[in-house]
Order: structure tokens, then C-alpha cells, then sequence
């Protein structure tokens, strides 16, 4: 047998230093080799790590837990924004972020890892049944970290997922509303549900976590481990070695590969994701993260009424399967294959849930709109937080689209121009458009599909100006010419030069020039065209339509110039511009 | 002679758990540590911000305190701010006294250059009192009694179309010198 440390004695501060005194005075030494000296019956093994490797992942979540409160600010405003802040500002945020959102998933695993090691070696056979049942209650625990945290960058992703457990939670019969307000601070998601979920993750779980896990450790030490199978009571007697340093040395050198490959992991993916802020309005192929997979897939057989169960009764049953394993297993050989039944139900349980897994998996790989689904909310995602470095608007999440000036516009335009006129996908319908349909306005294809058309319903045949233009017939080739033209008056820089020579000819020939000025002074019989469809012809357009530079008695339109502010009415005509770019 | 050969083989596994774990902690506090100064990094790449003007009062407002008018307190407000992740509108900086003597214009920071608090005007002493620890300033800042260690910070003014114009900065408290933060 290997020989214990040696008892630390009490001796004069003056003969030790600082940490003798510190010794004689707290008898941490003692305490120390208490806890270091534990003799590993059977000797030191690999097999042991998994315990400690989750003991390194839960400080790793603490300690990167701590540093991200430092820079998170949990309410439903600046939620978003401060993870934007976290991700893309401070500096090595994303790896802090990332360390703990990946540690998560490690913990999962670590958990399974753990879970089957202590089965297969039968660890959970009485008189350790209670350290399996705790064991149990902490990967319930860490599952509740995990939905609980999910929530807290309030983004897109976090927003749709837990929604779905929340209503889960409020179909629980009879106290079901109850349970769901208490948890969410009110009938619905705000600035309680973040408060809520805040402390439960960084407070109440916590606090449960460290005192289960302080109750298991000690009762592993109470029990000892359970060596692998097949070995002589002498044997393992002889083998037996302290905790310190051989086991301890593994449970390190593990523990330290995990960490390497868990920082390897975020700097090659860097970090964790952070969708666009969560916008309640839209629409989103909401999944929970993998290790909710399972009990997702699930939900979808069970329909309705029913749904309860699927969320609610067979996890029960599953975890009351894992919990009775202890009680059936009732052999005197601990080798596995004398166990088959609780190992049997064990493995049944973990291929049921790899299975469900598997199916969600497929059928999302399959659905092309799910596919699409995730890279429309990828491209959301990068543009709200290119638009976050500017700041997020005190409104904050969604409100950070209002940095985009484009985006001010687009509701300007819903606001006064969608009435009448088309515009991609805002508007009314073809037969309802009562001015021009607006879709890429100002490039050539707009400009021919106007002229040659000039009373069909996508240009001005709902209007008063209706028969008051012939329609252009022209051949393909001088037809371009002619949109050429007319495209290079508004100062277009891609002209190409020889068309438009050929096209400002045609349009004397065709007696264009007859209705239509071109100096932008003098009205004519039909609107000017100086400098057609620039800013400023657009934005002179906007502010009073009915000036005999433009449609004169027989136009429809309001006058903006006195609805809107200047600025306004710059971010419309920038808008209107934009549509004559390409793409 | 085994026994001996496993106490060596002891110590040497110690002092390889030593390192292991010495390296570990250190390869979590490096990160830690460079994520957690950012602000002080920030600071350092980003210097001390210059104060823009910012209208507080028009020029004929502004009270001549040599013809026994009281100075005027005034809030500045910032047209736009950032406050880490955050673009604010319509911001209270602080506040500032503002009067002047014939035509001189004197603009003071209302923090006290002690311990930062509101200074007041005493209206019946013609001084400048600060309520936490009683440091008094005459009409021109300048330090009367107390414990502030230098006299009110002045800021700099201007005026464009009629309007007085103040860059509004904060000092380092307790300091003899005037150090903008």
C-alpha cells in the first residue's frame, strides 16, 4: 500500500513563514491532504475523469458567466444590444461568449459521458443509488441553465425557442396560466421575462447546483469509486493509491485537453451565434438548441390536446426510468453483461432520444424552406449587428434598423406612399394601383415598360393622365436607344454614350420634344424632363407634383412639400434613388 | 528499494499537476483579464473626446454679475450620445453656471473639482457654495474656502448666431491640476 502524506504538524509561525503561520492558525494543510489523500481503490484510472472534467466545464461557465454580467444588461431593450456590444465590441467578447455558450453544450455531453460511464460500471448500485439520483437532478439542473439562458440575448433564435417552452409550461393542466405568468413576469415576453430568467440563471440555479454538487462529491467520497469489473478484492487492495497526484494528474491532464479543444472549438467558429434582435412581428423557423432536439421532435407526434404529455409526461417517464435503474439492478456481478436490464433500459433511453435527434436532424435538412429559413435569418443577423456599431437606438433590438436610412424611408413609404403606389413587395395590388407601379423605378426596363405602355395599369392608366401619351412603337434596337436616353438625363453614369446620341435624335424624330422640355423651366404639354428621374427631378416631383413642370391640372397625387420635413423628403428621394441601382 | 522508486515517481507527478494546473489557470486568466480591461483599453486607443460646442443660452440672456445680476444655471443637453451600446438623442451632460463681467463671458462647470458634487450660488454672499463640504468660489471661480483643491473649472465659450456656445468637459476630481476625463 502506498504510504499517506505526512500529518502536517503545528509548529511556531517563526520556524514555517507566512504559510506555516497561516497553517498553525487555520490547519488548511489538514484539510488540504483530507482532501487530496483519498485513497482510489483499484489505483488511479482514466475511467474516473468524466466527474472532474464537468467540475472544470462548471467553472469554466461560472467564471466566463461572471465576466459576461459584467457587460450584459438584462432588460428587453438593451438586452440585444449589449450582446451585440459583447460580440462584436469588446475586446475578445466573442470568446468569452463563445467559451460559455460551447462550455454548455460540453456540459450536455460531459453529462451523457458521465452518466454511461457510471453505468457501465455499475457505480450506481447500491449504496450509491443516492449520488445517482442527484446526479440525475443535475442534469434536470443544467437543463434548466441552458433554457434559461438561451432566452437572455433576447435575439431572434432565443426569443422563438423559449416561447415554445413557455407555452408548453402554460398548457400544464389547472396550474398551468399560473406557472407561465410567474415565470415569464406577465401574461407575455418583456422586461420581466428577462429579469425572471436573469436570476434564475445566475442566482437560484446556481445556488441549487453548487450545494447538489457539493452533496455528490461528498457522497462519492463517502462511497468510493466503483473499479472496473473483474478484479481481485487483493488486487484492488493492493493497487489502491491516493487521489493526489496520480488520479489528480488525469482528472488535470483531461481537463485541460477538454478546455484546449473547447477554445479550439470558438476561435474556429467564432463564438456563438447571435440572431437579429427579437422582433415579435415576424416569422421565425424557430429550434431549439441540439440537446432539446429530442423532446422538439417529439412535440410533433403528439398533437394538440395531447401535447402536454409529450412535453411534460414522457420525459417524466424517462427520467423515472433512469431513476428506478439503481432498485432493478439487483446482480452480484458487475459485469455488464450480467446487468442487461437496467443497462438495457438505460442504452433504450439514449438510442430513443439519438433517434428523435436524428429525425429532427433529417427533416430539417430535407425542408428547403427551413433551409432558407436559417439564411434569410443569417443575412438579418449580420445586418442588424453591422447597423449595431453605430449604437442602438434607446428603443433598442429591432430599433436598430432605424440606423439604416433606407430603412426610415421604406416606412415613410409605407406611411404615405403604399396607398396607390407598388413597390416590391408594399402596395396594393395590380388593379388597385392607382399611380405607377414603383418596382425598380428609374432603371431602362421601368423606363420602356412606361413608354410603350405609358396607359397600361403598371403605369399611369389608373390616373387622370391616362390617354394623354401615345405609346412609343419602335423596333428592339432604337427603342434602347431611346430608353438610353431618356435613362442618361438624370446624369446616369453607366450611359452608354452612342446610344444615347442615337436616342436623343429619335426623341426630336418622334416629336417627343414636342410635349416634353428638357431645360427644366419651361412647363410643356407633358411633364419636363430635365435631369428625369435625378434626385432633384424626384425630389422637386415629390413637393409639388401639380406644378406645370410636371403633371399639372391633371395630377392625382398629394403634394409632399409641406407633409413632410426636408429630411424627410431627402431619405424618400434617396429611397426612390436606390431602386434605380442594380440589385 | 520499489518503495523508493515510487516516491520518486510521486513527487515527479506532483510537480507535473503543479504545472498542469498552474498553466491552466493561466490560460483562463489571460483572456479573462484582456476582456475585462477593454473599457480601459478603449479608453487609451480612444483618448479624451473633444467637447463639441453646444448652444446653452442666447447672449442677451446671459446675466452681467458686476451690475448685481444672479449667474445662470443651465443644463447642457448633447444632440447625440453614445453610451457603450447605445446612440441616446437629447442627452443632459451636466450642467454649467454661465454669466459674465461687462463683456467677458465666464462659464463654469457645476461640479465641484473636490468630490464632483452641484455647486450653488449663494445668492445673498455672492459666492459660489458647494452644499456637500462647503467650498466657496468667488464670482470669478476662483477658490474662496473649503477643501476643493482648485478653483471652478472654466469652460471654454463661444458665440455663433447669437447664441452662447459652451464645450462642456469633466475634470478628475481632487486633483490641483485641471485634467480632462
Amino acid at each position: 500500500m502506498a504510504t499517506t502524506e505526512p500529518e502536517p504538524t503545528a509548529a511556531p509561525p517563526s520556524a514555517r513563514g507566512l504559510l506555516g503561520w497561516l497553517d498553525s492558525r487555520t490547519g488548511y494543510r489538514a484539510l488540504l491532504g483530507h482532501l487530496l489523500t483519498e485513497p482510489v481503490r483499484g489505483g488511479a484510472s482514466w475511467a474516473y475523469v468524466f466527474g472532474s472534467l464537468l467540475l472544470f466545464v462548471l467553472l469554466n461557465q461560472a467564471l466566463t458567466g461572471v465576466l459576461l454580467m459584467a457587460f450584459y444588461a438584462p432588460s428587453a431593450t438593451d438586452a440585444w444590444a449589449s450582446v451585440a456590444y459583447i460580440q462584436d465590441q469588446v475586446r475578445l467578447g466573442w470568446f468569452i461568449r463563445g467559451m460559455h455558450s460551447a462550455g454548455a453544450s460540453v456540459m450536455v455531453l460531459g453529462m451523457l459521458a458521465h452518466l454511461v460511464q457510471v453505468a457501465l460500471y455499475g457505480a450506481y448500485r447500491a449504496p450509491r443509488e443516492v449520488s445517482w439520483l442527484s446526479g440525475l437532478l443535475l442534469l434536470l439542473l443544467v437543463l434548466g441553465f441552458a433554457l434559461t439562458g438561451y432566452l437572455l440575448p433576447w435575439d431572434q433564435k432565443g426569443y422563438w425557442a423559449t416561447q415554445v417552452a413557455t407555452s408548453i409550461l402554460g398548457a400544464t393542466p389547472v396550474i398551468g396560466q399560473t406557472l407561465q405568468t410567474l415565470l415569464q413576469g406577465g401574461p407575455q415576453y418583456g422586461n420581466l421575462t428577462l429579469t425572471h430568467f436573469y436570476s434564475l440563471h445566475v442566482f437560484v440555479l446556481p445556488a441549487i447546483v453548487i450545494a447538489l454538487v457539493l452533496a455528490h462529491v461528498a457522497l462519492f467520497r463517502r462511497n468510493g469509486v466503483t473499479p472496473r469489473w473483474g478484479r481481485a478484492d487483493a488486487e484492488l487492495t493492493r493497487r489502491t493509491a491516493p487521489f493526489w497526484p496520480g488520479q489528480a494528474l488525469r482528472d488535470l491532464l483531461a481537463g485541460a485537453a477538454l478546455l484546449a479543444l473547447l477554445a479550439w472549438w470558438v476561435g474556429r467558429s467564432h463564438g456563438a451565434e447571435l440572431s437579429a434582435p427579437a422582433d415579435p412581428g415576424s416569422r421565425y423557423e424557430a429550434r431549439p438548441e441540439w440537446y432539446f432536439l429530442p423532446l422538439y421532435q417529439l412535440l410533433k407526434y403528439f398533437p394538440g390536446q395531447l401535447e402536454i404529455v409529450a412535453a411534460l409526461g414522457v420525459p417524466a417517464l424517462l427520467l423515472g426510468g433512469l431513476a428506478v435503474v439503481p432498485f432493478l439492478d439487483r446482480s452480484k456481478d458487475l459485469a455488464p453483461r450480467r446487468r442487461l436490464l437496467p443497462l438495457g433500459l438505460i442504452g433504450g433511453i439514449l438510442t430513443g432520444l439519438a433517434v428523435l435527434t436524428a429525425l429532427s436532424l433529417r427533416e430539417d435538412a430535407r425542408n428547403p424552406r427551413y433551409r432558407e429559413g436559417v439564411q434569410r435569418a443569417e443575412e438579418e443577423a449580420q445586418r442588424a449587428r453591422r447597423l449595431a456599431l453605430q449604437g442602438v437606438p434607446v428603443a433598442g433590438g429591432t430599433a436598430v434598423y432605424m440606423n439604416d436610412p433606407l430603412e426610415r424611408a421604406r416606412l415613410l413609404f409605407r406611411e404615405h406612399c403604399q396607398g396607390c403606389h407598388r413597390l416590391g413587395t408594399m402596395g396594393p395590388e395590380l388593379a388597385e394601383q392607382k399611380g405607377p407601379d414603383l418596382t425598380r423605378w428609374g432603371t431602362r426596363r421601368w423606363i420602356s415598360e412606361v413608354i410603350t405602355d405609358p396607359d397600361g395599369p403598371r403605369a399611369f392608366g389608373h390616373t387622370k393622365l391616362a390617354g394623354g401619351m401615345k405609346p412609343v412603337q419602335l423596333d428592339k434596337e432604337p427603342l434602347a436607344d431611346l430608353v438610353e436616353y431618356l435613362y442618361s438625363l438624370g446624369g446616369a453614369r453607366d450611359a452608354d454614350a452612342a446610344r444615347v446620341q442615337r436616342g436623343a435624335v429619335l426623341f426630336e424624330d418622334r416629336n417627343c420634344d414636342l410635349c416634353h422640355e428638357r431645360d427644366g423651366k419651361t412647363a410643356g404639354q407633358g411633364p419636363g424632363l430635365g435631369g428625369y428621374l435625378s434626385a432633384e427631378w424626384t425630389r422637386a416631383l415629390l413637393k409639388d407634383p401639380a406644378s406645370p413642370l410636371y403633371y399639372g391640372s391633371k395630377n392625382d397625387m398629394p403634394a409632399f412639400g409641406k407633409k413632410l420635413t426636408a429630411a424627410e423628403l431627402e431619405l424618400l428621394t434617396a429611397f426612390l434613388q436606390a431602386q434605380r441601382q442594380p440589385n | 528499494m520499489a518503495d523508493i522508486h515510487d516516491k520518486e515517481r510521486r513527487s515527479a507527478l506532483r510537480i507535473v499537476g503543479g504545472m498542469v494546473a498552474t498553466l491552466l489557470g493561466a490560460a483562463f486568466s489571460v483572456p479573462a483579464v484582456l476582456y475585462l480591461f477593454d473599457p480601459v483599453a478603449r479608453r487609451r486607443r480612444q483618448g479624451v473626446a473633444t467637447a463639441e460646442p453646444i448652444p446653452v443660452a442666447p447672449l442677451t440672456e446671459v446675466p452681467d454679475v458686476a451690475a448685481g445680476a444672479v449667474p445662470l444655471r443651465l443644463p447642457v443637453v448633447a444632440a447625440e450620445q453614445h453610451d457603450a451600446w447605445n446612440r441616446l438623442q437629447e442627452v443632459r451632460l451636466g450642467s454649467v453656471w454661465l454669466c459674465k463681467t461687462g463683456e467677458q463671458l465666464s462659464c463654469f462647470s457645476t461640479a465641484c473639482p473636490h468630490a464632483g458634487c452641484g455647486i450653488d450660488f449663494d445668492a445673498e454672499r455672492r459666492l459660489f457654495i458647494c452644499p456637500c463640504h462647503g467650498s466657496s468660489f468667488a464670482l470669478d471661480g476662483s477658490r474662496r474656502e473649503g477643501p476643493s483643491p482648485r478653483d471652478m473649472d472654466r469652460l471654454e465659450v463661444d458665440v455663433h448666431e447669437g447664441q452662447v456656445r459652451c464645450r462642456f468637459q469633466r475634470f478628475r476630481t481632487a486633483t490641483t491640476g485641471k485634467e480632462p476625463v
